[in-house]
């Protein structure tokens, strides 16, 4: 399925749910739900705290799926950062990891469903290009910060190096990421 | 009007580094706190965000999927049992499925919606709010402060020193960086606090007394200033200032 | 010839004065800076006072008006009295527990502030300027009849009592644990913080009677907000 109407079926899902469309809102968790327990995995570490995160993402998706608006945010973006910003929470309210640390580069090759692919589609090739003209530094940097949800006393303390200098490489990487990204907006 | 220009402003300088490190979840504590609520009042913050999570959100191509546990659903099912009517202030989505419909709303609602998934779990509320600048016009230090959260723990100050990536806050060789308030009541000028070398580091958050806490709420605006070891020995501020900001108290700003 | 006469008498009296002054130093040691240090235990005090001795090149106590000794560790001010010629006083950020010096009988300012006093009683004619904020303060007993100026917040006082206090102008009392003050003997006070003090409603009544003061009190903060 292209992209275009996997976008079109999720948001016709998430607006079944906000009038209270109960099969849709489970035929939604279906279809992202594995994806989203990857994606919430990945920061809190643990399975009972993914499901936990997922739980607690899905009732707020239930509650605000009237607030969702398409023409801001792309479906999955809105349930994704639902998921992530649950899982931080989670991590900040629990203060302490339970994974143990998997450097983002290992997993690059996996392939992961149609959600894997909607985002390889969908966006893959600039994010690539743009994060290929980073050093590997400010890369690492970017993708433990976003997939694992480390903090800079984390990343520092996995690559080695002080929390002032991650700082600075994430400062970097944030303005040539944006210099390059916004060319395709 | 003035203050919501202020945060406005602030936003302009802040709010693409700001919202590059919420979206990758580098904002903690009440520095995330204090975002969030700039998010609820601030379209220009909202749309920095959306636009990092919406290119960021590549990066989980390569998340591995992970089935869910029997019992995820279940208790979702179970939460969600009872039926939802609209609340004040929702969006049925008709309107959103209408294209006629669509265009109705107001901007400010519209940017409104993008906000819930951001919208973090309850944390203290931002009270007031200071962009201190040096002599250069350039903002050097926020200081947010947050009402007592929960009985007993009492108000908190967080400092935020704005430097530029590769420097550090100013590290006086000898001596003391001192904080004050300038009363909106009498214009005369109060310490806050003396910051030892702890506080003078990236991100810092004063336990504030009642008493300091009350020259925060009466401040017309904040100053900081380079004093001798342990602060000025007569209770004023030295002419070596290093910054100064109004002070503005969110409540108000933001209506 | 009367002329004559007075500017014998004129001559006499002036070589007399000359004398006594040469005699009143030389009733001092050759260093009299040097051997009034003895007399100071405190060693942090003594070493202050010895770098501004030498910074200074002071010999003579009557040279000795000015004295700063901040953030030394200082514990102790006894054997301070010596240096009777002292106009100015700073010992901020230190570790002083007490203050009793006399003599320092042309003392203008006095500053004790950041030190872990718990009770000062303070008698000085001369005193004009007192900073005392930010110690442990208890207890304050003042007759400062110059005094124009007594910054004293930020302490623990419950119980302030003076005797003199004249030609106070400013008082500072913001942050202390006081019920009770004495306002009906301040004839020349225009300012005066009294916020973050458990007073009652009747005392912030009298306050707002002052002729020509200003003062802030929890009866008229419009910053409890």
């Amino acid at each position: 399925m292209p992209h275009a109407a996997k976008n079109t079926e999720l948001q016709t899902l998430i607006a079944l749910t906000a009038q209270g469309d109960k099969p849709a809102f489970y035929q939604l968790y279906t279809a992202c739900s594995s994806y989203l327990n990857g994606v919430a995995i990945r920061i809190v570490g643990t399975e009972d705290a993914s499901n936990d995160v997922l739980q607690d993402a899905f009732v707020q998706i239930w509650n605000n799926a009237q607030q969702y608006n398409p023409s801001l945010a792309q479906p999955l973006t809105w349930l994704t950062s639902i998921v992530r910003y649950r899982a931080l929470d989670r991590l900040a309210k629990d203060k302490r990891r339970a994974q143990t640390f998997v450097h983002a580069e290992e997993e690059a090759t996996c392939d992961n469903g149609p959600w894997a692919t909607l985002l390889k589609e969908q966006y893959k090739h600039q994010l690539h290009h743009c994060l290929s003209q980073l050093n590997d530094n400010q890369a690492s940097s970017v993708k433990m910060a976003y997939l694992q949800g480390y903090s800079r006393e984390e990343i520092a303390e996995h690559l080695g190096t002080k929390i002032n200098t991650v700082k600075s490489w994430l400062r970097r990487a944030q303005e040539k990421l944006k210099q390059c990204l916004i060319q395709y907006v | 009007m003035l203050n919501s220009i202020r945060l406005n402003q602030y936003c302009h300088k802040q709010c693409n580094a700001l919202a590059f490190e919420y979206a990758t979840g580098q904002l903690r504590g009440l520095k995330k706190t204090f975002f969030s609520l700039l998010l609820e009042h601030s379209a220009h913050a909202q749309q920095h965000v959306s636009f990092w999570q919406e290119q960021l959100i590549a990066l989980n191509a390569s998340t591995p999927e992970l089935a869910p546990q029997t019992r995820t659903w279940q208790a979702i099912a179970h939460s969600t049992q009872q039926a939802r009517t609209l609340r004040p202030g929702q969006v049925s989505p008709k309107y959103w499925l209408a294209p006629a419909a669509t265009g109705a709303l107001a901007a400010s609602i519209i940017m409104a919606l993008i906000l819930l998934p951001l919208t973090p779990a309850p944390a203290p509320k931002a009270d007031y709010f200071a962009v201190l600048s040096d002599a250069q016009g350039g903002a050097l230090v926020t200081a947010t402060s947050f009402g007592e959260s929960k009985p007993g723990q009492g108000n908190h100050l967080l400092i935020d020193w704005q430097t530029l990536a590769d420097t550090s806050p100013p590290q006086p060789a000898e001596g003391n960086l001192q904080l004050w308030a300038k009363s909106k009541r009498d214009q005369q000028v109060r310490s806050i606090a003396v910051l030892d070398r702890t506080q003078m580091q990236e991100d810092s958050t004063l336990v504030l007394s009642p008493a300091q806490w009350r020259l925060v709420t009466d401040a017309h605006s904040l100053i900081i200033t380079l004093e001798e070891a342990g602060g000025s020995a007569i209770g004023e501020p030295s002419e070596r200032i290093l910054a100064r900001g109004p002070c503005i108290r969110l409540k108000e700003a933001l209506l | 010839m009367r002329p004559q006469k007075h500017s014998a008498v004129r001559y006499g009296l002036a070589l007399m004065l000359a004398l006594c002054s040469l005699s009143s130093h030389s009733a001092e040691p050759a260093n009299a800076v040097h051997a009034a240090l003895t007399g100071i235990r405190d060693a942090a005090l003594k070493s202050c006072i010895a770098q501004h001795q030498q910074k200074h090149q002071w010999r003579h106590l009557a040279q000795v008006t000015q004295l700063k000794c901040h953030n030394r560790g200082i514990v102790s001010l006894e054997g301070l009295a010596t240096f009777s010629a002292l106009t100015r006083a700073s010992f901020f950020n230190n570790a002083i527990t007490h203050y009793t010096p006399t003599g320092l009988s042309q003392l203008k300012h006095l500053n004790l502030a950041k030190n872990p006093l718990r009770s000062l009683a303070l008698t000085h004619t001369t005193l004009e300027e007192l900073y005392i904020f930010s110690t442990n303060l208890q207890t304050l007993t003042l007759s400062l009849p110059a005094a124009t100026i007594v910054r004293a917040n930020n302490n623990q006082l419950t119980q302030f009592t003076y005797r003199h206090l004249t030609q106070l102008k400013k008082l500072y009392l913001f942050d202390n644990a006081l019920k009770a003050l004495d306002i009906t003997r301040l004839p020349q006070l225009h300012f005066m913080d009294v916020r973050q003090n458990p007073m009652p409603d009747e005392l912030y009544d009298a306050m707002d009677q002052l002729p020509q003061a200003t003062v802030l009190h929890d009866g008229n903060a419009e910053d409890w907000q």
